[in-house]
Formats: C-alpha cells, structure tokens, sequence
C-alpha cells in the first residue's frame, strides 16, 4: 500500500531535486536567485513536444533539442539580462529573471497558443509488480536519471577543474580573475547547465502533466521550498530535502488528501524560514540574495 | 625632483614607464617609470598612501592607469584586465588575505593552475585516463608548493580555519601556482611576528630564480634588507630614490618622508 505512493513520491522528488540543484548552481556562482527557472522546464517540454510532433524525428533527439533549447535559452537571458546588471543592486537582478519568467510565458503563449500539448514518455509507460504494488516505469525511469545526473552534477562540482573554478568564482570572483579564471565564460557555462537541467526536469515530467505554459511554475516553488529546507549553501543537501519534500507530499496526498500537498510543502518552507532559516544542512537564505 | 628613469634592456622582464593614475583630484602616481629584471627582487617603500598599492593594483590590472605604459617581457599589459594579466604571468598576494576560504588548502593551489594541461568534460565524467592524470599532476604540483611554503600538513584543511601565517603561505604557494614570470608581494609580512618574518623572507630568497621577477610592497625594513637588492622609494606618487637597502637607508629624500609622516614607524 505504501510503496506506490512512496514510489511516486521519490519520482517527483527527483524532478523536484533535478530544480533545486539547478536553482543552486546559478545562485552560487552569480549571486542570483533565477525566478525564471521554473520557465525553462517549460521551454524544454515544449520544444520537445513540438520537435516530437514532425514525422521520422525520434523522440529522443526531440528531448535532447528540447534540453539545447532551454540551455540555450539560458545562456541569452545571461547575456541579454544578468551581465548588464552585474554591477547593479541585487534587487533590480532579481526582478530582472521575475521579468524574464514573464516574457518566456508569453513568449510560450503566443508561440505555442492555450492548449495543452502532450509529450510521450522516453520509457513505455508499463505498471511492474514490485513487492506486492504496482510501480510504473515512467517513475522509476524519473528516479534513475534525476539520480543520475544529480551524483554527475555533484562529482564535476567537487571533483574537476570545472568544479574548483566555479566554486571559485561564487567565492570570490574578484580573486579568482587574478587566478587567470575566466569568470564570465564560467558564469554562462553554470547558466547553460542550469537552465539545461531545467530543460531536462520538463522532459522528463512532461508525460505526467500536459504541456502548458505554467508546466515549471509550481515545480520551481516546490525546488525553492527545497533549497530553503535543505539550506541554501549545500547542494546535496538540497537534493536530499527535495526528494524527501516529494515524498512526505505524495503520502500525504495519498493518505490526508490531495489538497493537502502544497499545504504541507509551503506550510513546511514557512516554518523553516522561521525557526531554521540556515536549513537542515548549511547556509542562511538571503546571505547572497 | 626629477624622475629616476628605470634602465630599459633585454633583461627587464617589467618596465613601468610613465604611469599616472589619477583618482578625481588626487594623483597617485605621477608619471611613475620603474623596471624589474629577470631574477631580480626588488623592494618598493614607502609611506602609506605614497601610491605603492595603486601601483600593486596597476601591474596586475585590477586597476587601469591614465597615462604611461606597463610592459612585461616586451609586450603591454591592458589595465583592468585582470585575468589577461595572470595568463600573462603576473601574480600577486593580497595585503589582506583573500584565500578562497570555503575551499581546502590544496583546492586553493590547484585552482591557479591555469597552465595546466586540461581534460575534457567527457574524460571526467568518465574518469578517463586523461582526467585522472591530469588530476594528479595537478595535485602533485600543489603539495609540491605546499612542501616549499613549509604548510603541507594543511593540504586537506579548509583555508579559512588555518592560523593567519599559515595562510599567507598558502598565499605564496597559490600565487606561486600560476607559474608567474612576475610575483607581487603586497606587505607579505603584515601582520607576522618577529620569527614568523624572518621565516618568510627566507622563504622569498628560496622562491627566487633567475626567470622570476619579484616586486615586494612591505614597510619593515629588515625584512626588505633581507630580501631585496633594490630598493624603490615612492612618495606622494613620485620615484625619490633607488639603490641598494643601505643606499636608500641614507638618502636624504627618504629620511625626510619618513620622519615627515607620523604614520610609519617600522
């Protein structure tokens, strides 16, 4: 009886999670909080859906344009909006990817009218018996490549030189130029990784929803509540928070009530913005804002 | 007082001529010509606000200039460059620290390899060959740096928790990982005590070698004796003197801007 809601669970907890790292890597590199982010997951499914859409392209190089589309999309707004108001107050940064998450949906809107499109799934949707329950691939496919790339994302961010230099440049940008690091080459390639991961959140969760302009918005609230659960410095620990965010939302979807699920996620990231503002494992909200 | 023009040869491997910054009203450095031969430490003095630091600022290219050229090997550095400049091979310490304290030690060194030999996303991911190799060189070469600052045993430590000596040797074993055909010391020995400073300047004369130049900003005297065999002395953004430690000890002009400032006492 549990299992399948926990299944679930752990299935959009991965989306939720695959967001909340993307959320991170671009926060700590450019001290910014991209509220645009949840609109790549957006942009992602529907170019897919869209290049899914013409006749003898297979759907997975769909899915991979659909995530080029959102990387790429994310390296314009670095270009287009964050470098000119690098050196500006933090607050007009800020207000500059609210105002970018608005143009991307009606962007979206006018590109792609009010219906809802639909996305296959990369996996064939079969229902496996796993110890007594019902579990569907779609999930566990979600599981294994948020999984997946998250452990990837985590091993170039500690182990390479990538990781170093990024790690450097959210440190101290400054210094790190007189390293001979190429700070703002590193600031579009943590973009386009962002915003890419994004992308790959909308591929993948898109055969759940339909596609619609509004598809990230609450998947990036869900991965915002995450990063202030899980602390907003530490990385893992934000991934952690968020599939645990999934779960404990999707029992209590199963068990207390549908309506009770954005309840418990936001009733959640209200108490921690109170009583643990730093989060479970690290770094207060606000301290980059 | 008339500009003491540095001698332009082959062998200087930093030639500042001319250099001028002005900050509104303010002249920090006037006309400023000043060169540093290969293998050569050189000491630049002076009391606070002479325009050392501006100058500091200017040859690693945090700062850009309003008149004068700065050339290293030939070729002129662009002012506010500052990763042009450290790909050049000018690399600099920080009067007050700016180690990436998050990071450990080792991390801290291996980050200013910008020379090193690099390795593709793929062979990362993949742990290929390459990756690892390139890793371990770098990380040999790190602990190597680490071993000649004398602070190895810190390698896996994160750079903030250390004592502050320890981290202006980690300092110069970073700076020193840029391979730099120049070095900037900016008071590499403020803030040490007596032994601490005379470990350091031993350290400086083992980090010479005949294809580095090393610019030393510092105040305590002994220390630049100890150090340097020449001597620049800025005041009020003019050159007052050059010569040897005991040369420039004497000069009139010097004593005058010393004892004239109630700001310095080393």
């Amino acid at each position: 009886m549990i299992i399948q809601p926990l299944v679930s669970g752990l299935a959009i907890g991965g989306i939720y999670a695959l967001l909340a790292v993307s959320f991170l890597l671009t926060y700590r590199v450019s001290g910014v909080l991209n509220f645009a982010q949840g609109e790549f997951v957006m942009v992602g499914a529907f170019v897919a859906s869209t290049v899914a859409g013409i006749a003898g392209i297979p759907l997975i190089a769909a899915a991979l344009l659909g995530v080029g589309a959102a990387a790429f999309a994310g390296v314009a707004m670095e270009r287009v909006t964050y470098r000119p108001l690098r050196n500006k107050p933090h607050a007009s940064m800020i207000i500059s990817t609210v105002a970018v998450g608005i143009v991307l949906t009606q962007a979206a809107q006018l590109i792609w009218g009010p219906n809802p499109r639909t996305l296959p799934s990369l996996v064939p949707n079969v229902s496996i018996d796993f110890l007594g329950s019902r579990i569907s691939t779609v999930s566990l496919f979600l599981i294994v490549i948020s999984a997946v790339l998250i452990v990837a994302l985590h091993l170039v961010l500690t182990k390479t030189r990538l990781g170093r230099q990024l790690e450097a440049t959210s440190v101290d940008s400054d210094t790190a130029q007189l390293m001979g690091i190429r700070t703002g080459r590193l600031v579009i390639i943590a973009f386009a990784i962002s915003t890419g991961l994004a992308g790959v959140a909308g591929i993948l969760v898109a055969p759940m929803f339909s596609v619609t302009v509004g598809l990230g918005v609450l998947i990036a609230l869900k991965a915002f509540a995450a990063c202030v659960i899980g602390g907003f410095g530490n990385l893992p620990g934000a991934a952690i928070a968020a599939v645990g965010l999934g779960v404990v939302e999707n029992l209590a979807g199963t068990f207390i009530g549908t309506d009770s699920k954005d309840l418990i996620a936001f009733g959640l990231m209200i108490a921690f913005l109170i009583v643990r503002p730093q989060g479970i494992f690290g770094a207060k909200v606000g301290e980059k804002l | 007082m008339s500009q003491l023009a540095a001698t332009t040869s082959t062998d200087q491997a930093l030639v500042i001529s001319g250099l001028t910054r002005r900050f509104g009203g303010v002249t920090a450095l006037n006309g400023v010509s000043l060169g540093v031969a290969l293998g050569e430490t050189r000491a630049l003095i002076g009391p606070n606000g002479s325009g050392k630091s501006t100058l500091i600022n200017c040859v690693s290219a945090v700062d850009r200039w309003d008149e004068g050229t700065v050339t290293l090997g030939g070729a002129p550095i662009k002012g506010r460059d500052p990763v042009g400049a450290a790909r050049r091979g000018i690399s600099r310490t920080f009067q007050t620290l700016r180690l990436f304290d998050e990071m450990t030690v080792l991390e801290n060194v291996m980050v200013a390899m910008h020379h090193a030999r690099g390795y593709g996303l793929f062979s990362a991911i993949t742990l290929g060959p390459r990756f690892r190799k390139a890793e371990n060189r770098m990380r040999h070469e790190a602990r190597e740096l680490l071993a000649l600052t004398g602070v190895e045993r810190d390698a896996e430590r994160q750079a903030g928790t250390l004592p502050y000596g320890h981290r202006r040797l980690v300092e110069i074993a970073r700076s020193l990982a840029l391979k730099p055909t120049l070095l900037l010391l900016d008071e590499p020995a403020a803030g040490l005590n007596d032994t601490e400073t005379a470990r350091l300047a031993e350290l400086v004369r083992r980090i010479a070698r005949p294809d580095l130049s090393i610019l030393v900003v510092e105040h305590n005297m002994e220390f630049v004796t100890s150090v340097a065999s020449q001597v620049t002395v800025l005041d009020n953004g003019n050159i007052i003197a050059e010569g040897t430690p005991a040369e420039v000890r004497e000069h009139p002009e010097v004593l005058r801007a010393y004892l004239g400032s109630s700001e310095d006492d080393k």
